[in-house]
Parts: structure tokens; C-alpha cells; sequence
């Protein structure tokens, strides 16, 4: 048995450093990056672009090769692995499948009998609220019901965490948040351990227990922060707004600390 | 809440030139006979050039006596046997090329450097036109039937490779990705992801494959053949059977557009999600 506060997820040391043409020194993306994530928490990471954030999600996904120690688990993480589910910006769903096929595709290649997957995949897609749409080709369907379609496919799978890319940042904003909320919704019910990145401060302080602020050139922790407020949250809570003025806070110097260094590199 | 929004200025479309002619709107038989119009205006054209006497039936016989002589040809069978003996080179021919193109697009597509390797050969064997072999196949594999099957084989061969080996090579990598993170092996992500993504690829390399094989039937029917559509053409042109040769063309004609039909219809049904 695992020690009751055993992180599920460790993060320890890890390297992530790309050539980059015309250069001597190789980029390095994640440099030496620690974090640890206890089981059920919903963490956000957050920061801007090339920030290091997906780099980070890739390595937890088993997609980036890396330096250093990832634990899932207890066990290191050197490939995809069904027990981490991950959700596309790009949905990624498989346009030759329904949604149902493309819901069953986990458990059928995890060799679930065809009954059993049948039922499994219609309870996740009427938990997304895609009843009514299994027979339908994801070309077909909009934005929102085809990243439903994503988290349906993930859950279906029953993984012990829910790695989440920017899923929600290709959609309209009303779409964007009425997800957020459904999100939620099943996360209260099933308690998943979820990393969701993002670069949206209001999508981060209304989804996450802790939010963490990466800053680039290599990515380092500017912030961990915890949100000590009950959900549903009120989006225009002041407590809220407090947490979103401490985080752009802290984005805000790592742009001043960022700017110094690159007038210093100009010098 | 009523609706006080100005109707937008009403802009009036001007129907077409066939629509105003004809008072019927968006019937299916209105596209057939639209369709049918330009066979109907080529036929017209034909008969007029035959029957105003402009050139000697030797050239060109009339729409009339070509129908006669394809009418009687259907009436002995030949017509058939010869079709059916062209259709069994192409099928033939197409079918060794596929088997060939399939396995070999599948590794290509797979893997870079193979691709790197292969790549120049190919791009300098496929402009060559299959025809140029024909001198080759002759003294490689004589006169019988497998001279003439390796004409079509080498036609069809370089279409269907180069699509599938394009189809497999493009597959998206996220879906790649999505397929892993789920679970899969490689042997499931082949054959649910790779596989099923090429095959609109896959679809354009068949069709062009099928066209390039009936283009070297003809050219392979030059050697040494007793019959086919081909042979019908070659015989017609030396006996100065013009009427035959006509005949062979159209037969041609008529079975390409009905495997390209089937091929479309093939299509449609295995890209329902597209």
C-alpha cells in the first residue's frame, strides 16, 4: 500500500532541452523542474506561451522524452499508459469512428468484451450529454460536443488521471464555460486526479484547487498557489478576483524579470 | 418583443440561362437531361460531319452504321469475349500491381529512412510511360499473355505507391498520440489509425491505378494478341474496319466509366465520415 500522502504524481529533476538551429547551447525547456501532486487534486498549470507548460504535460503523457524522474504511481513514466487519459486541444477524436466507436475505442483495444463496452461507452456519452449523438461521425459535430466527445472517450478508458491540453481553448467563451462547469460536475463525482494546463487566469482560479504559474527560458514555478473556495464558484466572487490579481501578479514580474534578461542578453 | 429589425434590401437573383428556359426548378431529370446535352451535342456533331458527306466513311462511318456494326458485334458474342478477355488482362494486371504497391507503400509509408532510400528510383522510373517497355517485356517475356500483363502490372503500379505510401506517411500524429494514451499497441494503432486514415489516399491511388491500367490495355494488346478491345482497334485499323475501331473505343469508353462509377460509389461508402 502507498503512504496515505504519497504523491501520485512526482516530478522530480526533469530536463527537457531542444537544438535549436545555429546555436551552440541546446534550449532547455524544463530545466531541473520538481512538483508533486497528491491523488484527487486539480491542479492547473498556467503561464504563457512556450512557457513549458504543455512540454510538461507531454512528459507526464509519456509522449516527451525527458532528463530526470516522473513517478505515476510509483512506477516511472516512459510511455503513454491508459491509466493517464489525456484530452486534446485538438480534440483528436478519430474521424472515421462514430462517437461511439470513438468512446469504446479505449476498451476495445484494452479487450473489453463488445456488451460490456457497448454499455460502458453509453453511460460516459450520456454523462457529457452526447446522448443522441452516438451514431454520429465527429466531422458532423461542433466544437463543444466534439471535445465532449474527447472527455467521454478518456473517462470511458476509467484512468487515474485526467491529463487536460488547453481543452477547452479552442471553443467559444459561452461553450468554454458552460464545459468548465459539466467538467467539474464529473470531476466532483468521480475525484479524479486532474492536470489541466491553460493560459486563461479566469479558466485556472474557477477549475482548480491549486494553481501553478510556470514562467519560461526554462520553465520554473513563479507560483503555487492554493484555492480555498467551495464550488460551484461564483465567477465574479471576490475572493476570486483576489486570487486572479495575485496570479497575473506574478505573471507580471516573470514578464519584467523576463524582459531584464533578455536586455541583458542584448547588451 | 417584436421583431422591428428593416428587412435587409431584398436582392433579386437572376436565374440562370437554362432556368428561364425551362420552367422546371432543381429536378433531378432536369440534371440528367443537362448532362445528357453535351453527349447529345457530340453525337449531333458526328452525324453531321458523317451525313453532310464532308469525310469518307473509310474515316470516320456515321453514328448509325457504327451503332449497326457494335449491335451485330453484341449479337455474335465477340464483342463480349473481347471485352471480357481485355477485362481480365486490366483485373488481372491491376490486381498483381495492388498486391505488389500494398506492402511495399504500407514500409515506405512507415519509415523515413526507407523512403529516403527508395524515393529516387521511383522518381526516375515513373516518368517513363509504361509503353516504353513494351520492346523489353517482348524480349524479357516473349509474346503470350505475360507481356502484356506486365505493361498494365508497371502502369498501375507507380499510382497505387505513391498514394498509399503518401496515405500511410501522413497519418496525424495526434491521433497517433490519442491512440497510445488509450491504450493501444502498435498493431492496434495500425489497423484502426494508420490504415483507416490513409484510405482517402488510398481511394485516389486505385482510381488513377484503374485508369492507367485500361490506358497500357490497348498498348499491351499491340503484342501479339488475338483478341480484346485492344486487338479490336489494331485489327479494325489495319483491315480498314473503321467501324470496328470506333467500337473498340466506345466499349473502352463505356467499361472505364462504369469501374470509375463503382470505384466513386466504393468511395462514397468507406469515406461515410468525410
Amino acid at each position: 500500500m502507498l503512504h496515505e500522502h504519497a504523491p501520485i504524481l512526482s516530478v522530480d529533476g526533469v530536463t527537457v532541452a531542444f537544438k535549436s538551429p545555429g546555436q551552440a547551447a541546446d534550449r532547455h525547456v524544463l530545466n531541473r523542474l520538481k512538483l508533486s501532486v497528491e491523488a484527487g487534486q486539480f491542479i492547473c498549470l498556467l503561464g504563457p506561451s512556450g512557457c513549458g507548460k504543455t512540454t510538461l504535460l507531454n512528459c507526464v503523457a509519456g509522449f516527451q522524452p525527458y532528463e530526470g524522474h516522473i513517478y505515476f504511481n510509483g512506477a516511472k513514466i516512459e510511455k503513454p499508459g491508459k491509466e493517464r487519459g489525456v484530452v486534446f486541444q485538438e480534440y483528436a477524436l478519430f474521424p472515421w469512428f462514430t462517437v461511439e466507436q470513438n468512446v469504446e475505442f479505449g476498451l476495445r483495444v484494452n479487450g473489453v468484451p463488445a456488451a460490456e463496452r457497448k454499455e460502458q461507452a453509453r453511460h460516459y456519452i450520456r454523462m457529457v450529454g452526447l446522448a443522441g449523438f452516438e451514431k454520429h461521425y465527429p466531422g458532423k459535430l461542433s466544437g463543444g460536443m466534439k471535445q465532449r466527445a474527447g472527455l467521454a472517450r478518456v473517462l470511458a478508458n476509467e484512468p487515474s488521471m485526467l491529463l487536460m491540453d488547453e481543452p477547452f481553448a479552442a471553443l467559444d467563451e459561452q461553450t468554454r464555460e458552460k464545459l468548465q462547469t459539466e467538467l467539474l460536475g464529473i470531476w466532483e463525482k468521480q475525484r479524479k486526479t486532474c492536470l489541466f494546463v491553460t493560459h486563461s487566469i479566469q479558466e485556472a482560479v474557477y477549475l482548480a484547487d491549486r494553481v501553478i504559474v510556470l514562467q519560461p527560458n526554462p520553465a520554473h514555478i513563479a507560483l503555487d498557489l492554493r484555492i480555498d473556495l467551495p464550488r460551484l464558484r461564483n465567477r465574479h466572487d471576490e475572493k476570486l478576483l483576489q486570487y486572479q490579481a495575485r496570479i497575473s501578479e506574478a505573471l507580471r514580474e516573470g514578464e519584467r524579470e523576463y524582459g531584464e534578461h533578455l536586455s541583458v542578453i542584448t547588451a | 418583443m417584436e421583431n422591428t429589425f428593416p428587412s435587409l434590401p431584398h436582392k433579386r437573383v437572376r436565374p440562370s440561362l437554362i432556368r428561364r428556359f425551362l420552367p422546371i426548378q432543381g429536378k433531378a431529370w432536369l440534371r440528367l437531361l443537362i448532362r445528357l446535352s453535351g453527349l447529345s451535342l457530340l453525337l449531333l456533331a458526328w452525324g453531321l460531319i458523317t451525313g453532310l458527306g464532308y469525310v469518307a466513311p473509310a474515316q470516320l462511318p456515321s453514328p448509325v452504321a457504327t451503332l449497326e456494326t457494335m449491335s451485330h458485334m453484341l449479337g455474335d458474342g465477340s464483342l463480349v469475349l473481347h471485352a471480357l478477355s481485355s477485362l481480365k488482362r486490366v483485373f488481372f494486371g491491376f490486381g498483381v500491381a495492388f498486391a505488389i504497391a500494398l506492402p511495399l507503400g504500407l514500409m515506405l509509408g512507415s519509415s523515413r529512412l526507407l523512403r529516403d532510400a527508395i524515393n529516387p528510383v521511383i522518381e526516375l522510373l515513373r516518368p517513363i510511360p509504361p509503353l516504353a517497355f513494351i520492346s523489353l517485356a517482348i524480349l524479357w517475356l516473349g509474346i503470350d499473355e505475360w507481356s502484356k500483363i506486365s505493361i498494365i502490372i508497371y502502369g498501375a503500379f507507380f499510382p497505387l505507391l505513391l498514394n498509399i505510401t503518401g496515405g500511410i506517411s501522413q497519418v496525424d500524429p495526434v491521433h497517433i498520440r490519442a491512440a497510445q494514451s488509450l491504450g493501444a499497441r502498435k498493431l492496434h494503432i495500425f489497423w484502426y489509425v494508420t490504415l483507416r486514415a490513409a484510405i482517402p489516399n488510398m481511394m485516389i491511388g486505385i482510381r488513377s491505378g484503374m485508369g492507367m491500367a485500361f490506358i497500357c490495355l490497348v498498348g499491351s494488346e499491340l503484342i501479339a494478341a488475338n483478341e480484346g478491345l485492344g486487338f479490336l482497334i489494331q485489327e479494325g485499323r489495319y483491315m480498314f474496319k473503321t467501324d470496328q475501331v470506333l467500337v473498340g473505343m466506345i466499349t473502352i469508353g463505356i467499361i472505364g466509366y462504369l469501374i470509375n462509377l463503382l470505384l466513386t460509389t466504393l468511395e462514397k461508402i468507406l469515406l461515410r465520415w468525410k
